[in-house]
């Protein structure tokens, strides 16, 4: 029996790799929220402080857990969602660096959260959101640093150099990891599928994929 | 030479995997050479990141070598290459102060690397051992009184923690789909 080898678009082929791999921005995600949350509990002084932090961070791992529960029932969030969902991981991370104690800007030591929001975004999206994610990123830490006045001196913009090629560094290795798939996809490693492609073919897959 | 196990579906450093791993070395070595110059430290702790740069570009260009020959090296030999990176580091890292060395911003690219490139096994022994060999770095009398400098280890090893879950899920991810039945594009189109 002939195998029939499927056709499909790389549009369609981009919605897979949202619909099977957002589980890794969830991930991602997951790491910043509970780093956020030991921290807002660490470093606040007092109950409105505490309450506010807490209270900001809570809604957004209410959000994460809405996005991993449609996950693993089968019913993940589209392309654009995930992408909104992660800029506002962005801002968030944004407003941590500017706003949260100990230090702010360059002192700040919560620029680490952007590296696994970055690297899960650039796995997960074609190449040019991947580093276009990255680059915003590196726009948004920069201009906190700007605004806050520490990229004064050589040694300041000594570690903003090492710390902008490692951001943009997670951007473009995973890019290029996520191309590398799809060009083993592409080169026909893959058996064709018997199923005829519809919308009962890509939940049979989905089954399989997401171990339901 | 040491071997680890690493499942029966799994290669044990993917031709994929290796890409990265020689890329985010060339990163790490060429950016160390720059800030090696910049604002340069003294001499002693010169030579011995030069020497540990130059060492590792020899390393990786042989391995850049064997995969543009489309041979990839042996799992072994990424391994130690992979454990050599994240050692040269860690030296940096010690001889820098510790906590205070900024210089842990390239566990980062090196963690991701390993992460996508060996199994999971394999991965979660690396990672365990970094976070670990960082903490043990940096967590001297003076960190532990220090309560920014705890809130800013408990941070990195957080997020290298996830850089590497990431990965990892990730490869297990496209594992998975490569091994179910997935459509494949028609060349002609």
């Amino acid at each position: 029996m002939l195998a029939n080898r499927l056709v499909t678009s790389q549009e369609q082929e981009a919605k897979q790799d949202i619909f099977f791999g957002q589980v890794v921005v969830i991930w991602a995600r997951w790491a910043v929220l509970l780093a956020s949350m030991v921290v807002a509990f660490w470093t606040s002084d007092t109950t409105v402080q505490l309450g506010r932090r807490f209270g900001l961070v809570s809604i957004l791992v209410g959000g994460n857990f809405l996005l991993h529960g449609r996950y693993v029932t089968g019913t993940p969030l589209n392309r654009h969602s995930v992408l909104i969902v992660s800029g506002i991981d962005l801002l968030l991370v944004t407003a941590i660096v500017w706003l949260w104690p100990p230090g702010s800007g360059l002192d700040s030591p919560f620029f680490v959260l952007y590296y696994p929001l970055v690297f899960a975004v650039a796995l997960v999206f074609v190449p040019r959101i991947g580093l276009a994610f990255a680059a915003a990123a590196l726009g948004a830490y920069a201009s906190v640093c700007a605004a806050t006045g520490t990229l004064a001196t050589t040694m300041e913009m000594r570690s903003f150099f090492m710390r902008s090629v490692t951001l943009l560094a997670m951007g473009v290795l995973g890019a290029s990891y996520w191309r590398m798939q799809r060009e083993r996809h592409r080169a026909g490693v893959l058996a064709g599928a018997n199923v005829s492609a519809g919308p009962d073919r890509d939940r049979a897959l989905a089954k399989t994929t997401l171990g339901a | 030479m040491l071997a680890l196990s690493t499942g029966p579906h799994t290669d044990a450093a993917p031709y994929d995997g290796q890409h990265v791993l020689v890329a985010a070395r060339w990163l790490l070595i060429g950016t160390g050479l720059a800030l090696s110059f910049w604002d340069a430290p003294p001499i002693g702790q010169l030579r011995t990141q030069l020497s540990a740069l130059v060492a590792l570009a020899f390393a990786n260009f042989y391995l850049h070598l064997q995969l543009m020959r489309a041979r990839p090296a042996d799992p072994n030999v990424a391994y130690v290459a992979s454990a050599a990176d994240l050692a040269v580091i860690t030296v940096i890292i010690a001889m820098q102060g510790g906590i205070d060395s900024t210089a842990f911003v390239f566990y980062f690219p090196a963690a991701l690397a390993f992460s996508v490139a060996f199994p999971f096994a394999v991965s979660a022994t690396f990672a365990g051992t970094l976070l670990l060999s960082y903490a043990s770095i940096c967590l001297d009398y003076e960190t532990m009184e220090n309560e920014s400098a705890l809130i800013a280890l408990f941070t990195r090893v957080v997020m290298l923690g996830g850089v590497v879950s990431c990965g990892a899920l990730y490869r297990h991810l496209e594992e998975r789909r490569s091994r179910a039945e997935v459509p494949v594009l028609d060349s002609a189109n």
